[in-house]
């Protein structure tokens, strides 16, 4: 398993799929009463952030280059990714400038700032727990894909409104929208890999919430066999095989449902509470439904 | 963690599954087990989901519209 945030290539987490949630923020400050567009700057903050945090986290985790720095190495993506980061603060500070969100910039830039901090520290737990418990993997799946996507949509209501309880809510919402993102994230990596000719299973598999789970509820015996099986597994189609029968076995499947349907739920009562009925709204909650 | 105990517990022992549709209160606490009025809810829900559409881990990732991976 990766994070959301800090995610994978080609997935729900990478660039490419994240430009799917670039109007995200700008329905946020509609359904509070804005216009769309007062989130313009945010957006574009938002986005560069992630994108700079994602070629950061493909560095730490040694994951394959994408192709175009492939033969400059990993320094080259450093640089593009501190470039990136200043770009997204002077977006940011766009927001100083803009008289429909000037009032609302301090609070929101410190925003910002103190989310990406908890992001970062989710990151480095990640890495420095290479088998985290159930319990840790919710503590950094909240501190990464809950945090980035809470940002986005308390940001993006604060242009609209200053109303603390409504601005908690459209926290909640994002929040547990990212979660949600992150589960259905994780079954991805479950899928026998799409390259032809490989035999077994992704390595991500050894840190999707579903192994996660099994290793927590299966008894010792069956934990080692799944350690055991889930090291063969990339590369036997048997080992592959055992894994999913073991993480059938574990219920894995009514696990992920379940939790799946509690962070549907929670961020449905969330916009419900914070927005009138709004085509905005109805966006916003036909997201939910739609993962 | 909890949950994860009940699902688990609800893979292994039939008799504690099929109580917890009728009586989920003495079930969960004749076995020594507790989760909130609301995630008993998100639980039976999943369930029927599940068995409905028959799923499993892998199938799993089929469920729904999946506008944000398409």
């Amino acid at each position: 398993m990766q994070q959301a945030v800090f995610g994978k290539k080609g997935e729900a987490s990478s660039p490419e799929s994240l430009s799917r949630w670039v109007d995200l923020p700008g329905l946020c400050c509609q359904a509070a009463g804005g216009y769309p567009e007062w989130a313009d700057d945010l957006t574009v903050a938002w986005f560069l952030f992630y994108v700079a945090a994602d070629l950061m986290d493909k560095v730490q985790d040694e994951d394959p280059p994408d192709p175009w720095w492939q033969e400059t190495g990993p320094g080259a993506a450093l640089g593009a990714a501190t470039g990136i980061y200043f770009s997204a603060s002077l977006a940011l500070n766009r927001l100083w400038v803009n008289p429909t969100t000037q009032a609302a910039a301090n609070e929101i830039i410190q925003d910002f700032y103190n989310s990406f901090m908890v992001m970062t520290s989710g990151q480095y737990r990640g890495l420095i727990e290479p088998t985290p418990s159930l319990d840790q993997y919710w503590e950094n799946a909240a501190a990464k894909s809950g945090s980035f996507f809470g940002l986005a949509c308390r940001c993006a209501a604060r242009l609209a409104t200053a109303d603390p309880e409504r601005l908690s809510d459209y926290y909640l919402f994002g929040r547990h929208l990212g979660l949600l993102i992150q589960v259905r994230d994780d079954l991805d990596d479950i899928q026998p890999p799409d390259e032809e000719g490989a035999p077994g299973q992704k390595l991500e598999i050894a840190r999707s919430l579903a192994v996660i789970y099994a290793l927590a509820v299966l008894p010792p015996e069956d934990g080692d066999r799944l350690r055991n099986t889930l090291a063969a597994a990339p590369h036997d189609t048997q080992a592959a095989a055992e894994v999913i029968r073991l993480l059938n076995q574990s219920n894995a499947a009514l696990y992920l449902m379940t939790e799946m349907e509690r962070q549907r739920q929670t961020a449905l009562n969330a916009i419900r509470r914070a927005a009138q009925p709004s085509p905005a709204r109805e966006k916003l909650i036909s997201y939910l439904l739609s993962i | 963690m909890t949950l994860a105990q009940v699902v688990y517990q609800m893979s292994n022992d039939a008799e504690f599954a099929s109580e917890l549709y009728s009586n989920p209160e003495a079930a969960l606490a004749q076995r020594g087990l507790k989760i909130s009025n609301e995630e008993l809810a998100f639980l039976l829900t999943a369930r029927h989901r599940v068995e409905q559409q028959k799923l499993d881990v892998v199938s799993l990732s089929d469920v729904g519209n999946s506008a944000w991976r398409s």
